[in-house]
């Protein structure tokens, strides 16, 4: 059964839903497509009347880099396999995401193959069991270890067996110790983090389960002994407990490393643009870094995110941005101001993704920031958007375009929200350089309590950097990158937000904070038949 | 950069690991030569169907965007006209579920009930990516009816997923998938691995080396994968029942690959190559998949040998690099391999928005576009290579592997310009053993792809009154007029 308030958030999310995109969906099955329409007429109109998702996510498999860190755990000197283990899929929000890390015959013919290879790989390592008892032994504890519970003698008789047999067909001791290893490696208890219960539709974690998130989510490793024995323990199962166990977790330079990772991808720089240089790409890179950790040391982490000034710049980074040069070489990154730098959202790499060549693009922009900045998405433009583009010449500004865009109210409903969001970077070229005298103005519409006109990207800027709706979103992608969803009900992340901004912002802090929350401890999903 | 670095190294390490088991396995599964092959190249975007179709009337005459072909002009039948209708029951933002039905001719599960019929508008979802198809691709069907094993798909030049997930095996529904889909194919993106793996030794090329004492410990704990996954699955049967029901279709989903995974390693097996066959094959050089034409020519030569070898009797090729490809091969000068085959330089350097051209978004009118013209021209250059290497072919029972087979060309857009899967540019090379007349141009009107594929498998000896979605009456006509 679902609670009452719960019942009621659902209905609510529906309903933001609805109203985030009302107007702003249009079939094109009236317009002029010589073609006939490719919506069949009874298509509904408003892709809003589809409702949320129900919650069915299902469980996630370790991401590459957490099945290597763990291999790093459990043995001396495993080999490195990150990047022979399935390629995440296309098309989800964060690589943590269930969907990313698709079944297909290749992801588990890969998964096979990286288990046959470490076991064979680790062979130096492992003990040489001539009998059954020495096996048992060391695979109950390795095992138990690997699979977050302690083994069950069906499946400790089960690897056993495999080492005997494999014995008996004169392989070496430690040989036949792979077999088992292999069978390790291919088990969903390994494999898959598992949470869920059969028939239950709400229940509390585990503190054995609450370590296993709280090592995955800040260190993307399984838990280190101090958490096992907080969670054996049942400090984890206590607030108090729990709180004390975040704060040595986040004080832990493997939780800088997580923020690292999550703010790259909450900035889509996983493939990075190739117009810039290999060097520069490079140094830009290192720049980027450098931002990220100012931003986690910082008290207003949305500040520095979206509204520092701070530049690092060694010599490549001097002639690109035009600046003196004065760093003594390649390893110098010395301080500037840059006037124009509205902290990580200006940066080079990421203008460079909201532009096609040199030729920036408002429609990329405000794509990115009504997504990731406002929390407020745009639909995907329907088929056939492409046959209403106005026919202008070539080298139209994406304003001239816009202009003519919005002549179609079937393409205006949409582009109003888009592009006049994205004119504020019209300044910064498809490199990411700033040139002055380009027309920054635009308005930010249904932007929560962003909302308004603006005249350049510094003002664009100051609204963001004021508004209590885009550092929620900020908590708000987190909490979808940490637990590898985004089906919450609103008032879950409600909770972290308000944290969020009561803590002043800092991203250590809401890095503390989370696993206090609700959304960490509980979990909900349907109920089994 | 998401090609397959894993797939480069795991085919390395398995031709180090396994010099022979595996590519000893396989042998030619057919004694005759004498039933028609059929071949799939499928590129991407479409074309410009004003500079494709060729001039009215039955008569064939190269039109530009075909002079590629030219020398084959006489083994060719155009085919203009053909529709696929089905975006219609979809809800997309563009080439998402043509890339997916276009080889089906059916739905995807977004669309489909649990036992894979349309459901109603209002409960229609929108295609992403990650949707699969109800129903299995021609050719994988195609191997069914004829009972043939599976047939052997290329993608090039980077990996097999993405939004153009077209091709589809014949499988048992899973509760894993549910509504109606089938499963993807596997695909092949390195042409070496399947030549070490499926053309190495035979022909007489390499006379196989003597089998070692003792397999090595990586083929040892190959050789025990069926124990190994028979644990994994044990534990996978114990545990299901404890987990909610979406975490429970996934482990089984996962259970059921894990069951697919080929546990059998036979020993070594030669075969002499059969008196006067035509299977001669030889390694496919490197060079990719840095260079994008060698890429092409290593898939298409394997490709060729295959079927020369009679390794399998149906296999694919499909360019997934629909959205931007830089055609940096195409600039200026370019090679002689390229020229020959009708290819042209692009105006100017590589290009970063091939996409945006096609659709016109970067300004201008598609049509008048020379990048698009350079584009077309190059994949045309690619299947002409294809059919040239064909055509050389000369095969025991008479006939060159070409006139022994339909090679089809397809692309899931007619007019890419406007996202349009009307009017789609289909090429079908070959005679199929003599069964068909070619040398023409053949206008349909009010055909559909399911009609496309009912003739088809009708020349390669499959009764068949349809394929694919049976559902409103334009779906299905019969099949295609004068084939």
């Amino acid at each position: 059964m679902l609670s009452t308030p719960r019942v009621i958030s659902l209905i609510l999310t529906g309903l933001c839903v609805c109203l985030g995109a009302t107007g702003c969906d249009a079939t094109i099955a009236d317009g002029p497509n010589p073609e006939g329409p490719l919506l069949p007429p009874d298509q509904p109109v408003d892709r809003c009347d589809q409702a949320a998702p129900a919650v069915t996510v299902p469980l996630r498999r370790l991401t590459n880099a957490e099945y290597q860190n763990v291999l790093e755990q459990l043995f001396e000197n495993p080999p490195q396999v990150e990047m022979l283990l399935p390629v995440p899929a296309d098309g989800a929000e964060y690589s943590t995401f269930a969907r990313a890390q698709t079944l297909d015959p290749d992801d588990v013919d890969a998964l096979v193959d990286v288990a046959d290879q470490v076991a064979e790989a680790l062979v130096p390592e492992l003990p040489a069991c001539g009998d059954d008892a020495c096996v048992r032994e060391y695979f109950s504890v390795l095992g138990a270890r690997a699979i977050r519970r302690a083994v069950d003698d069906l499946t400790l008789e089960r690897w056993v067996t495999l080492a005997r047999d494999a014995r008996a067909d004169e392989w070496t001791p430690s040989e036949a110790m792979a077999l088992p290893v292999v069978a390790l490696l291919q088990d969903p208890r390994f494999l898959f983090v598992i949470e869920s219960r059969a028939d239950m539709a709400n229940w509390t974690l585990t503190g054995q389960e609450r370590a296993q998130r709280l090592a995955l989510t800040y260190w993307r490793e399984l838990p280190d002994d101090t958490l096992l024995s907080e969670a054996a323990a049942g400090t984890l199962d206590e607030p108090a407990g729990l709180a004390t166990a975040a704060g040595r977790i986040v004080a832990d330079p493997r939780a800088r490393a997580t923020f690292h990772a999550f703010i790259v991808e909450w900035l889509e720089l996983g493939e990075l643009s190739e117009i810039h240089d290999a060097p520069l790409r490079d140094a830009l890179e290192h720049e980027l870094h450098m931002l990220i950790d100012d931003a986690w040391e910082a008290d207003d982490s949305v500040a520095h995110l979206i509204g520092s000034t701070r530049g690092y710049v060694n010599p490549t980074l001097e002639a690109f941005y035009g600046l003196p040069a004065q760093s003594s070489g390649p390893d110098d990154y010395r301080v500037v101001e840059l006037p124009e730098r509205l902290g990580l959202l200006t940066h080079p790499l990421v203008m460079a993704k909201g532009a096609h060549g040199m030729d920036s693009s408002p429609i990329l922009r405000g794509r990115f920031l009504r997504e990731r900045i406002l929390c407020s998405p745009i639909p995907n433009p329907p088929v056939g958007a492409a046959e209403l583009e106005p026919n202008l010449p070539e080298g139209a500004t994406g304003r001239q375009k816009y202009e003519a865009r919005i002549e179609n109210s079937v393409c205006a409903t949409c582009h109003v929200r888009l592009d006049p969001v994205g004119f504020a970077f019209e300044g910064f070229d498809g490199s990411g350089r700033y040139r002055s005298g380009v027309d920054e103005s635009g308005n930010i519409l249904d932007g929560g309590d962003a909302s308004g006109e603006f005249s350049d990207h510094m003002e664009f800027g100051s609204m963001l950097i004021d508004s209590e709706t885009v550092s929620v979103c900020m908590a708000e992608h987190w909490q979808r990158y940490a637990l590898g969803r985004s089906d919450f009900p609103s008032a879950c992340f409600d909770e972290l937000g308000d944290a969020f901004m009561a803590g002043g912002r800092s991203m250590r802090n809401l890095f503390e904070v989370f696993p206090t929350t609700s959304v960490f401890t509980q979990r909900s999903t349907e109920v089994s038949p | 950069m998401k090609f397959s670095r894993r797939k480069l190294l795991k085919g390395a390490a398995a031709v180090a690991a396994l010099p022979l088991l595996e590519s000893m396995t396989r042998s030619r599964a057919f004694a005759a030569a004498d039933s028609p092959r059929f071949v799939i190249f499928q590129s991407g975007q479409g074309t410009l169907l004003n500079r494709w179709t060729p001039a009215a009337g039955e008569n064939l005459v190269m039109s530009e965007l075909l002079q590629g072909l030219a020398p084959f002009r006489d083994k060719l039948n155009v085919i203009s006209g053909v529709n696929n209708l089905l975006p219609r029951y979809h809800l997309t933002n563009g080439h998402i579920a043509q890339g997916h039905t276009l080889l089906n001719a059916h739905l995807c599960t977004s669309s489909a009930s649990a036992e894979g019929a349309l459901l109603p508008a209002g409960s229609r979802r929108e295609v992403s990516g990650a949707d699969l198809c109800v129903g299995p691709s021609i050719d994988h069907y195609m191997a069914s009816r004829l009972g043939l094993p599976q047939p052997f798909n290329f993608a090039l030049p980077r990996q097999s997923g993405g939004e153009n997930q077209m091709f589809y095996q014949v499988a048992p529904e899973l509760p894993s998938r549910p509504n109606g889909s089938r499963v993807l194919a596997r695909v092949h993106t390195d042409p070496r691995a399947v030549f070490n793996t499926h053309l190495m030794g035979l022909g007489g090329e390499m006379p196989p080396p003597p089998e070692p004492m003792r397999p090595s410990l990586a083929t040892r704990i190959r050789q025990r994968r069926a124990s190994t996954i028979g644990a994994t699955q044990a534990v996978i049967s114990a545990l299901s029942p404890q987990v909610s029901r979406a975490d429970r279709d996934r482990l089984e989903a996962y259970a059921a690959r894990l069951s697919e995974i080929d546990t059998t390693v036979t020993p070594p097996m030669m075969m002499p190559p059969p008196v006067g066959t035509s299977c001669n094959p030889m390694a496919p050089v490197s060079g990719y998949p840095d260079s994008t034409t060698a890429h092409y020519r290593a898939s298409i030569d394997v490709m060729v040998e295959l079927l020369a070898c009679n390794v399998t009797r149906i296999a694919t090729i499909q360019d997934t690099e629909y959205h931007g490809p830089s055609f940096d091969h195409l600039q200026a000068p370019i090679s002689s391999e390229l020229s020959s085959r009708g290819a042209v330089a692009l105006p100017g350097g590589p290009i970063s928005n091939w996409h945006q051209q096609i659709h016109g978004d970067s300004g201008g009118n598609p049509n008048d576009n020379p990048t698009l013209r350079a584009g077309f021209l190059f994949y045309a250059s690619q299947f002409a290579y294809m059919l040239e290497r064909m055509d050389a072919i000369v095969e025991p029972g008479g006939g060159t592997l070409l006139d022994n087979s339909i090679v089809m060309w397809i692309s899931e857009f007619g007019d890419g310009s406007s996202h349009s899967t009307n009017n789609l540019p289909v090429v079908l090379a070959g005679g199929a053993c003599g069964a068909l007349t070619t040398g023409r141009h053949l206008a349909q009107s009010g055909k559909s792809t399911g009609d496309l594929y009912t003739s088809i498998l009708r020349k390669m000896g499959v009764p068949a009154d349809s394929f694919g979605l049976v559902g409103d009456s334009d779906l299905q006509t019969g099949g295609l007029t004068g084939f």
